[in-house]
């Protein structure tokens, strides 16, 4: 009998980890290379809070390799990125609004990174047009028109059906151009 | 502008999707760019939202690919660990919450002090509930409002515990 077979059940690492030790660290490297700038972007700009965003970009990564998902099929990699990214920007969300609620405000809430400080107004504009919307159409414009993802990969990160895209991208765009145009904004966020 | 969906607009989505290899608008789209505002206007927050992507992604503070290896590791060994020692602290519970069982049972048991306080609660709650009623006969408000008392100081230490514990997480 082996030491390997002595070693009970539960001091054996889950499944989870069995596929994320089959991940060899240049392959992670080289996923993280490819996806981490982008999803970063993505990231900053559901939250608005840069440490927020790094934070969540790891844990994307740590969720991803916990998931078991394979890193060979790039597209496939970058769809499963994006979901869980997307779920933990709505669950920061969820808990910077119920931190609010008990008046306790956390980390405040960047108005621009470092990089960004000789914008013109119209990008200055985006970003607060930007802030104004809904978080999910928020993460729906931004899945569809920076990242160029298709209805189908909108859907499966925004949690909506497929069939309801198009309508709903409809409606933050109007509510996007109106921002930017300086129209009042009838919805709130 | 018109609520109904531009015919063209597919085709606009398309082509923004596949513009990142080829930079340019076809032809015939970018004529009727020029004729429909609803495709101009998607045309427009489609090129802002690239500007504004192109410029994060420039500068992107994005931690080093090995550091982020090296924390999934140690995060994914010190998971694994806790989810290893969930069944222990799940029977040290068990027994804590069986000392405390008999501990209570044995002050109530033997304590004076104890058994005079249930006394006086009793006859507080009697005279709340009117002279003369007996435990048995408290009005069903006094009932619930005791059972809801019990129940809060059960679970709210719960609770606390559990959400603290969510967000160190």
């Amino acid at each position: 009998m082996s030491l390997e077979d002595a070693i009970p059940d539960c001091f054996r690492p889950a499944e989870g980890l069995a596929r994320e030790a089959a991940m060899t660290e240049e392959s992670f490297r080289a996923l993280y290379e490819r996806h981490a700038r982008s999803l970063w972007a993505f990231l900053y700009r559901m939250t608005s809070d840069r440490a927020l965003a790094e934070d969540l970009l790891q844990e994307t990564f740590y969720r991803f390799l916990r998931a078991g998902a394979s890193p060979e099929d790039d597209l496939h990699a970058r769809n499963s990125l994006f979901r869980i990214a997307a779920n933990l920007a709505r669950d920061a969300h969820r808990r910077r609004r119920i931190r609010l609620l008990f008046g306790s405000h956390g980390a405040g809430v960047e108005s621009l990174p470092d990089g960004s400080r000789n914008c013109g107004d119209l990008r200055l504009d985006l970003m607060r047009a930007l802030g104004a919307l809904k978080p999910r159409e928020r993460l729906m414009l931004w899945l569809a028109y920076a990242e160029g993802a298709t209805h189908k990969e909108i859907a499966a990160a925004a949690g909506v059906r497929e069939s309801s895209v198009k309508s709903l991208l409809s409606r933050a765009r109007n509510r996007l151009a109106a921002l930017l145009r300086g129209q009042p904004d009838k919805e709130g966020s | 502008m018109s609520s109904m969906p531009c015919p063209f607009e597919d085709r606009v989505h398309d082509a923004l999707a596949q513009m990142r290899a080829e930079p340019a608008w076809p032809d015939v789209l970018r004529q009727h760019l020029l004729e429909c505002p609803s495709c101009a206007q998607l045309a427009a927050v489609a090129a802002a939202l690239r500007e504004e992507r192109a410029r994060l992604t420039g500068f992107a503070p994005v931690p080093d690919a090995g550091a982020v290896w090296r924390r999934i590791q140690r995060r994914a060994w010190s998971d694994a660990a806790a989810a290893a020692g969930r069944p222990i602290t799940f029977v040290q519970g068990l027994a804590f919450a069986g000392a405390a069982g008999v501990a209570g049972a044995c002050l109530g048991a033997t304590s004076e002090w104890f058994q005079s306080l249930c006394a006086r609660g009793a006859a507080w709650v009697s005279a709340v509930a009117g002279p003369g009623v007996a435990a048995a006969d408290w009005p069903a408000w006094v009932m619930l409002a005791a059972a809801m008392l019990v129940a809060a100081a059960t679970l709210v230490p719960v609770l606390v515990w559990l959400i603290i514990a969510s967000e160190r997480r």
